[in-house]
């Protein structure tokens, strides 16, 4: 099921895609969630070459961390922007999910297009200006990773605030698992509310 | 019945011993008829247990032995 | 013998003078622990010691007795029995005196060990050794008890043969066993000599001796052997007895271990199933598309919405570029659908299979709508050449990421379902993996019951640890065949000794023949009846033995009726074991043997065994001995103790029983006796305790005191 996923970009053709031209970039973060999450919950910091499991952090290298607050501030449909002071995650986009070589993991690149979609999906860009070459495309790529990393700004404050009431909270399997079921629950939880009402 | 009439009894109730000297039972009856008893075998086996008296001494064992030699020895039909 | 007063003065807890007057007949002792039940056992033990053994022991003087002492003080320990014994009656006394120093040392003096026989007219005082014609130290081994572990006296190596000895209708066997060998002997030596002078069958005579010689020898490595395995048959015999009643445990505990490894593999086979590391999944596997289907509508409409747009500017441009010719092209009036689609393999399609696959109506061939299709579709045909020649006109668009961002929905869509179904996908494997928990579960369930029951295997089995019953199980069949080899062995070498000792006979017998009509023949026959008549001794003794056996299991049997309370149906065997050891053993009515009687039924088949010991003493005798045991019947209920007690009282024999039953707690935590039991037995009764107060720690406040309740 994964491949079909990854299979999405055969589709378009070998000119610079923006997906390409995005997946050159780097995601960015405020440095206060360096320690109080990244490093907790995933193995930021440290050398990417050994086995998660051997250091016993629930999620491998930084962009893991990132990718799962992207999408709790994606799915919250909340952003956060972020502060003067932040930094460059270190990996550039175009190599999330390319885990060749960790023991028990699969590669996922397909993710990458699905951000890609939710992000052309969330932000406001004149599409035919850039087209028309009105607006660089550098910009709309650029509009496109604030809203990434602002998603993930307010991702990584709902998971700073979990850590603070409880320190090992992302130490069981569940704790992100039960975090999207939630959030994506809630929404169906939503609708049947509206039906119900309705009914009534 | 006494001791010795017991050990008597004992010893000739053995069925090798009859069967090979032919007496029975009323033969030795008690220590006074199996002394006097006309049966070989029975009236060695009455003197032997009478004249030992149960004693483990040297002289009687020789004693004894005499007796019973000498007793045989006159009485043994060949 | 009748006892009919014991004193114990200063021996160890009995402070001062203290009596028990006994009757001939039922006499019990009621006292819990510490209160001298041993104590009293042990006084009497010492009182019968003939040895010369262990004659001033401080140990056994009253603690309380040398810590009231004065400085120079002193004070005798002294045990007397008085009893009758073949009309005379006895004193039998030990005593020593202790003295306390000046600095509180105590020291002994003053040993005297008496036994005094009134006859009548005086009193004659005799060495207190004596007291082995009365009982005779091996004979005590048959009437003191100290414990229910004592009982099977018989088990003792000793104690058959001992019992043999003791009891047998001859006494002297022994004495003329050595006169017959030594008479054979001489007969022999006779008869030899006669026979030398022979010159005849000087030959024969030397082939005969040689026979007579070697048979000889060889009957006797046979006998060796023969003992040698026997002793071997019977002390795998013990070992195998000993882990008998551990073999159903180790049965029960192989199979308990053999579950437990079988639940433990499966446990381990179904945790390694479960993948609950959902964190991993929710990237792997893309779990974290589980809310995207909203996301993707919005992208969906959006681009839609781009690409519609889009393309009417483009058209909008070429219309106001003047671009005629491709106005001419537009030759609808709403938005012309983007000219990828549908391709043309469709358009060929519709139109031979002559149907309009867009709006689902039917487009027979020439038909109006039929021919629409084909224009189109020349159309399509034509813009293609048109795009070639169209280059003069500016491009509107410098980019196609639009194109990009639609084919993208394309293939969105084409993937939608997938993510649709994430939900059910995502609770399927959860549910999945709870399962297997829950499997988990039970089996960890039953791990606990199979832990429990060897647990409760461990704790029955006296004290044996897995290992050794574990080894036990392995040994039983190993020993088994040890022993049986050895019984067949034996068997063989049986068969090789009548074999040998035919022949043995044989050649006696042909020697003495050989002297028939010779002056040896005399002598020969002399020999050859002393030689049969010590064969006939011998067999005497193994008959004598066989006998005695046999009388004294048809007594146990009698006594085991009367004395069972506790309805079991079966008999007493007394078996000789191989190499003499004897064993009293119960067997049920199909005369199995039953390895492992219940406490209260071993006590009450092994006393009946020791009745009847006692029984057949005194018919040897003319004389009863008494019977004193420490506490035989603690496995019993009250009422089978009862029963039990009145039993024994009613069999005209003394019995002296010390015991820690009849006593139960009182209101206050002490212990009070049960009069009501009391009342129930026909005998004596003596309470005795520690009179109060008192310290268990300090020694010297330890004071037995004896009551006569009855």
């Amino acid at each position: 099921m994964a491949d079909t996923y990854n299979n999405i970009e055969e589709l378009v053709k070998q000119d610079e895609k923006l997906i390409d031209i995005w997946g050159r970039k780097d995601a960015y973060f405020e440095k206060k969630y360096e320690q109080s999450v990244l490093r907790v919950v995933s193995d930021y910091g440290i050398g990417a070459s050994e086995n998660t499991t051997a250091k016993g952090k629930v999620l491998g290298s930084g962009y893991e961390a990132y990718i799962m607050a992207f999408f709790i501030g994606l799915y919250s449909d909340k952003r956060l922007p972020l502060s003067e002071d932040n930094k460059k995650l270190g990996q550039p986009i175009n190599k999330w999910g390319n885990l060749d070589s960790k023991k028990f993991r699969k590669a996922y690149s397909g993710l990458r297009s699905y951000i890609f979609i939710a992000l052309v999906a969330k932000t406001d860009i004149d599409w035919i200006a850039v087209d028309k070459g009105d607006i660089k495309v550098e910009s709309a790529i650029s509009a496109l990773l604030e809203t990434m990393d602002e998603y993930a700004n307010y991702g990584f404050s709902v998971m700073e605030e979990k850590l603070k009431v409880d320190p090992s909270y992302f130490f069981s399997n569940r704790a992100f698992l039960d975090i999207f079921l939630q959030l994506t629950d809630k929404t169906s939880r939503n609708n049947s509310d509206e039906e119900v009402v309705e009914d009534l | 019945m006494t001791n010795k009439e017991r050990m008597l009894h004992m010893v000739l109730d053995d069925k090798k011993l009859q069967e090979h000297y032919e007496y029975d039972k009323s033969e030795y009856e008690d220590l006074y008829t199996a002394m006097n008893s006309e049966n070989v075998v029975v009236a060695t086996v009455a003197r032997i247990i009478k004249n030992l008296d149960g004693s483990t001494d040297e002289s009687d064992q020789k004693k004894v032995y005499m007796t019973v030699f000498n007793y045989l020895n006159d009485n043994l039909l060949l | 013998m009748i006892i009919q007063k014991i004193e114990i003065q200063n021996f160890r807890s009995y402070y001062k003078s203290n009596t028990f007057d006994l009757i001939d007949g039922f006499n019990l002792i009621i006292g819990s622990n510490g209160d001298g039940k041993t104590t009293f056992y042990e006084a009497l033990e010492w009182l019968f010691r003939t040895d010369g053994t262990n004659k001033m022991d401080e140990k056994n003087i009253s603690k309380k007795r040398c810590e009231e002492l004065f400085a120079n003080d002193s004070d005798e320990v002294r045990v007397a029995m008085t009893y009758e014994h073949k009309g005379k009656q006895k004193i039998l006394e030990k005593i020593f005196r202790f003295t306390k120093s000046y600095d509180g040392e105590i020291s002994t003096s003053n040993y005297s060990f008496t036994l005094t026989e009134n006859n009548g007219v005086e009193r004659v005082n005799k060495d207190g050794v004596l007291f082995d014609r009365d009982i005779p130290s091996e004979m005590r081994k048959f009437i003191m008890f100290k414990g229910e572990a004592d009982l099977n006296v018989l088990e003792n190596s000793n104690a058959l043969k001992l019992l043999v000895d003791t009891f047998s209708d001859v006494k002297d066997f022994d004495a003329y066993f050595a006169f017959m060998e030594y008479a054979t002997k001489k007969a022999d030596q006779a008869r030899d000599n006669a026979q030398r002078l022979d010159k005849k069958n000087t030959d024969r005579l030397k082939q005969l001796h040689y026979t007579i010689e070697q048979e000889g020898k060889l009957l006797d490595d046979i006998e060796r052997e023969i003992k040698i395995k026997e002793n071997e048959a019977v002390n795998f015999e013990g070992l195998l007895k000993n882990i008998e009643q551990s073999k159903e445990a180790s049965k029960l505990l192989i199979a308990v271990n053999r579950r437990i490894e079988s639940l433990s593999q499966k446990r381990s086979d179904t945790a390694a199933r479960i993948r609950e590391n959902y964190t991993i999944n929710l990237l792997d596997d893309m779990w974290i598309l589980i809310g995207f289907d909203r996301i993707a509508e919005e992208y969906s409409s959006k681009v839609s919405a781009v690409d519609r747009k889009r393309r009417k500017l483009e058209k909008d441009y070429l219309l106001s570029a003047g671009a005629e010719k491709v106005i001419k092209k537009m030759q609808t009036d709403f938005t012309p659908l983007p000219v990828h689609i549908p391709g043309r393999k469709i358009m060929q399609e519709m139109l031979d299979e002559e149907v309009c696959k867009i709006c689902g109506r039917p487009a027979k061939m020439h038909t109006p709508e039929w021919e629409f299709m084909l224009n189109r579709l020349k159309e399509y045909e034509e813009s293609l050449k048109v795009t070639k020649d169209d280059d003069d006109i500016e491009p509107y668009y410098k980019n196609n990421y639009v194109v990009e961002l639609q084919k993208r929905d394309t293939s969105l869509n084409d993937n939608l379902s997938r993510v649709t179904t994430m939900r059910h996908t995502i609770h399927e494997a959860i549910a999945f993996n709870n399962r297997l928990h829950d499997d988990i579960k039970k089996i960890d369930a039953n791990l606990n019951i199979e832990f429990e029951q060897k647990k409760r295997i461990l704790a029955q089995t006296d004290g044996l640890s897995e290992e050794q019953l574990l080894a036990n199980y392995e040994n039983i069949s190993d020993w088994m065949d040890k022993k049986n080899r050895a019984e067949n062995r034996i068997d063989v070498l049986k068969r090789q000794r009548e074999q040998h000792r035919g022949v043995l006979e044989d050649a006696q017998i042909a020697l003495s023949k050989l002297s028939e009509g010779t002056s040896a023949a005399i002598y020969a026959k002399t020999a050859l009846i002393i030689r049969q008549i010590s064969e006939a001794f011998k067999s005497a003794k193994e008959e004598n033995k066989k006998r005695l056996l046999s009388a004294i299991e048809d007594e146990s049997n009698m006594f085991l009726e009367k004395l069972n309370t506790n309805d079991f149906k079966g008999t007493i065997r007394i078996l000789e074991k191989m190499n003499g050891q004897g064993e009293a053993v119960l067997m049920n009515n199909d005369h199995a043997r039953i390895f492992n009687p219940n406490t209260a039924l071993k006590t009450t088949y092994l006393m009946s065994v020791l009745f009847a010991i006692g029984k057949l003493s005194s018919e040897r005798d003319k004389t009863e001995l008494p019977l004193l045991f420490d506490a035989p019947t603690s496995s019993f209920t009250d009422t089978k103790e009862n029963e039990f007690f009145n039993v024994i009282s009613k069999l005209n024999k003394q019995v002296i029983i010390v015991t820690k039953s009849f006593l139960r707690d009182g209101s206050n935590g002490e212990t009070i006796l049960d009069t009501n039991r009391v009342n129930d037995i026909n005998g004596r009764v003596f309470r005795i305790e520690k009179k109060k107060p008192f310290d268990d720690k300090k020694l010297g406040t330890i004071q037995t005191i004896i009551s006569k309740i009855k």
